[in-house]
């Protein structure tokens, strides 16, 4: 046999038994051992990752310095303003829930629990858009578990950006709601009617709402909320706003599209809501 | 050995390129190019099937692991790729800028169909329409165009190496 049908027959089993291995992973990928061997190859590779991402967001950052200077004093004088009105609305605020806490224990509804937050900074996110993962500096020595819930500030309303799934030391993966495995119990913030909202990414960046009663009356710039149903995510904080309504003639439900408040593409900072997950859930993580 | 050294920093330096938030600017309708497809398709057009497919189960291993999605899918996809402009780059005779370019047309899509194909099969079946939808096609074209300037860069830089 010649030396090149030697070293073409090596390189098509070479590619066999890769094709093979990655197959392999892809079948056994929810696997208890595959999740663990994950954990701990991003556990090797994040440290790489960080000092790599922060060189080359060093080197960035130096040549828009000036440019982001002269920004950086419009915002201070706009942020100035703002906290003004913070303080004034403050007063305002513990006042009504001074008044709503009253009023709650005269009719013997138990008050919600106010959850704490870690504010953490996106580090990276992932290298492919095929995946929307973001990273986070704050892992278990800060608290942090998986499926803890995580919202940010837009626009000054508290909003879902996704749910931590993977957590390591000193960093932690956060699923965004826009991902198509990202699975959310929502309602119409008006009408109360629930359905569940699905990511679409990466095909869109907008999300579906399904399984809403076909009663529901659904119209353009409805904000929609969390549930509470599913045991990640608290109830009441915004998710988006209703763009488009699917109603078919026939079916008990109907869908719509929800515009995320959020923008994936420019968010920095969020804030980890220190809520562990429900029994029920964690008893669905097992299995 | 050193031309391997080349290519395998260019990769690691373009996976943590596209980790930055600064990348998501670099956009045109949401779609973003694809500079560690375009490197390891030079690297295996350039270095053959052998190194290609290796280098491309590398770099998806290490893109899935990062990404936190299906382990596995992307290290399929890449070693197909790497495997199969190896294969084409063994077929042709002389390094054309130009080819690079056309091959990297189709290897974006190919990446886009088999990415979308196996995620629909493991993972949910409305993940074909990041194929479907057409948005790859923007992206191949985004790459075809990062491609000569890259390709340039690499052979300049692979000569002052190897001299």
């Amino acid at each position: 046999m010649s030396q090149a049908r030697i070293a073409r027959n090596r390189t098509i089993l070479v590619l066999i038994f890769l094709l093979f291995v990655s197959f392999v992973l892809m079948g056994v990928s929810q696997s208890k051992i595959t999740l663990r061997f994950k954990s701990i190859a991003y556990g090797i590779l994040y440290p790489f990752q960080f000092v790599g991402v922060q060189s080359i967001t060093l080197v960035k950052d130096f040549f828009s310095s000036i440019e982001n200077n002269r920004q950086l004093n419009e915002e201070l004088a706009q942020v100035k303003k703002l906290l003004e009105q913070y303080e004034r609305s403050q007063y305002e605020y513990e006042e009504i829930k001074r008044e709503n806490e009253r009023l709650r224990s005269l009719i013997g509804v138990q008050s919600e629990m106010d959850y704490g937050t870690v504010i953490a900074e996106i580090v990276a996110k992932s290298p492919q858009d095929f995946y929307r993962t973001l990273v986070v500096n704050r892992g278990k020595s800060s608290g942090i578990e998986k499926f803890m819930p995580v919202v940010a500030y837009q626009n000054q309303a508290k909003c879902v950006v996704g749910k931590i799934v993977d957590v390591q030391q000193f960093s932690a993966r956060i699923q965004p709601l826009i991902d198509q495995s990202s699975y959310i119990g929502a309602m119409l913030m008006d009408s109360r009617y629930s359905g569940i909202l699905q990511g679409q990414s990466p095909i869109s960046d907008v999300c579906l709402l399904q399984y809403i009663d076909r009663r529901a009356e659904i119209k353009y710039g409805d904000l929609v909320v969390t549930s509470g149903m599913g045991g990640v995510f608290p109830k009441g904080i915004v998710i988006g706003e209703i763009v488009s309504v699917s109603k078919k003639r026939y079916g008990v439900f109907q869908e719509a599209l929800v515009q995320p408040l959020i923008d994936f593409g420019h968010i920095e900072d969020v804030y980890i809501i220190t809520k562990a997950a429900t029994e029920s859930f964690d008893i669905l993580e097992e299995d | 050995m050193r031309k391997y050294v080349i290519f395998i920093v260019l990769i690691a330096f373009f996976i943590f390129f596209q980790s930055t938030l600064f990348y998501e600017n670099l956009n045109i309708r949401d779609v973003h190019p694809d500079f560690v497809i375009i490197i390891l398709s030079i690297a295996a057009f350039l270095l053959g099937s052998m190194a290609g497919q290796i280098m491309g189960f590398a770099t998806g291993l290490i893109i899935d692991v990062l990404s936190g999605g299906l382990l596995g899918i992307s290290a399929f996809t890449y070693t197909v790729i790497g495997f199969g402009v190896g294969i084409v780059g063994g077929m042709i005779y002389g390094r054309n800028i130009l080819i690079s370019i056309i091959m990297l047309f189709f290897v974006t899509l190919a990446k886009g169909a088999l990415l979308s194909l196996i995620a629909a099969i493991f993972l949910e079946p409305g993940y074909f329409g990041y194929f479907s939808q057409g948005r790859i096609f923007l992206e191949a074209v985004m790459n075809c165009l990062l491609t000569a300037p890259l390709f340039f860069i690499i052979m300049r830089v692979k000569r002052i190496v190897t001299e």
